[in-house]
């Protein structure tokens, strides 16, 4: 079929990893993720096995596999969905939830669901669209209230760390994007592993180091039924733009994307950002008179702000 | 002398007696880093070779944050 073939057993390689100058056959490329993440979890002490970690799935490639790694390498591992009330005529949220708890019930494995319209009265798109925030895109009101409801949960059920399926093409999105605008305050705060602060859980991120390609191949090849279709509102996403620019630079040069976060987070340790600044101003955060969860404003955190809008 | 590559809906059309998964994303316009190429139900690497008749699906694999 290939001259391509695994470097291990000889066999046909299903995945070249240039930027590695490794290629594996399934059975090989399926070891090599696992063994991976649990070097990285061990590497960047993201957890131990004693603790208790909640992985925020979405239904999609990176969150289910990261679920399946951690459940395959014995962690103590629940899922976390939030059923958004995304629609837009294909049934987006419904799919992925269903999706995901497919996905749990196939494992044993114990999922928690929100429904975002339950809990709070109203859809991601409708609290978009009330405070005027994002009225054609809900992304950035998204964000806000992942992030609160994820930290209400895992306070509530006593978990001591959040896990999500981020990767490599993800965080070197996110550090392009910071990087055309010289934002170093939020340069300073990306890292894989956020440490609990103020009442905030760790967060982490395992598969860090994996390209986007790679997360989606171990998926295929452990037969993992993830929702292909891409959520409406990230169609011709920034963050979208900046992934196809990346890749671009990595078809030219393998080990682009790759050496651009690595060299990063190298930076990050040699100081070359000024943490201290960060640390002062992490200080400074206030208890929202609302929720109780940590924010820098005054009075009440961005998520409860939005809902307080919203009932206006 | 066609190779189909199915991608969700759509259905793209090379003309050639045999070609490179490599070759083949080239003469479509996709990027390598953006879709992974199968070929009943195996996952194929960028030298593998496809011939005239042959059907793969490429599965895109960007998405639009933590999927």
């Amino acid at each position: 079929m290939s001259y391509i073939r695994c470097h291990k057993c000889d066999q046909h390689a299903a995945m070249r990893m240039k930027h590695h100058r490794l290629n594996l056959c399934a059975d090989h490329y399926i070891e090599y993720i696992q063994k991976q993440t649990l070097r990285s979890i061990k590497k960047y002490r993201m957890f131990a096995h004693s603790e208790r970690v909640l992985v925020a799935v979405s239904g999609g490639k990176d969150s289910l596999a990261l679920w399946d790694v951690l459940l395959t390498l014995g962690y103590k591992a629940d899922g976390f969905y939030i059923d958004l009330g995304i629609d837009e005529g294909l049934g987006y949220s419904s799919k992925s939830r269903m999706t995901a708890e497919q996905f749990a019930q196939s494992k044993d494995a114990q999922l928690t669901v929100v429904d975002f319209a339950g809990a709070y009265g109203l859809t991601i798109g409708e609290l978009a669209k009330r405070t005027r925030r994002g009225t054609d895109k809900p992304c950035s009101v998204c964000g806000i209230a992942k992030r609160h409801t994820m930290n209400a949960i895992t306070q509530k059920g006593g978990y001591d760390v959040i896990a999500t399926g981020h990767n490599l093409d993800d965080e070197a999105a996110v550090l392009f994007s910071n990087t055309l605008r010289w934002d170093t305050d939020m340069m300073m705060r990306q890292s894989p592993v956020l440490e609990a602060r103020h009442g905030m859980p760790r967060k982490v991120k395992p598969f860090f180091r994996f390209y986007e390609r790679e997360t989606a191949a171990y998926a295929l090849l452990r037969g993992i039924d993830y929702i292909q279709d891409e959520c409406p509102f990230a169609e011709g996403s920034r963050t979208i733009e900046l992934k196809h620019l990346l890749n671009q630079l990595e078809d030219q040069s393998a080990g682009a994307k790759l050496n651009f976060y690595m060299n990063f987070l190298k930076a990050q340790e040699q100081d070359f950002f000024n943490r201290d600044k960060d640390e002062a101003t992490r200080a400074n955060l206030n208890r929202c008179l609302q929720c109780g969860q940590p924010t820098t404003a005054e009075g009440l955190c961005g998520f409860c702000r939005l809902l307080a809008q919203s009932q206006r | 002398m066609t190779i189909e590559f199915v991608l969700k809906e759509q259905t793209l059309k090379v003309e050639e007696k045999s070609i490179s998964i490599r070759d083949a994303m080239r003469a479509l316009h996709l990027s390598p880093q953006a879709y992974l190429a199968v070929k009943d139900g195996v996952l194929l690497n960028e030298g593998d070779v496809v011939r005239a008749g042959e059907v793969v699906r490429l599965v895109a694999v960007i998405s639009g944050g933590a999927g």
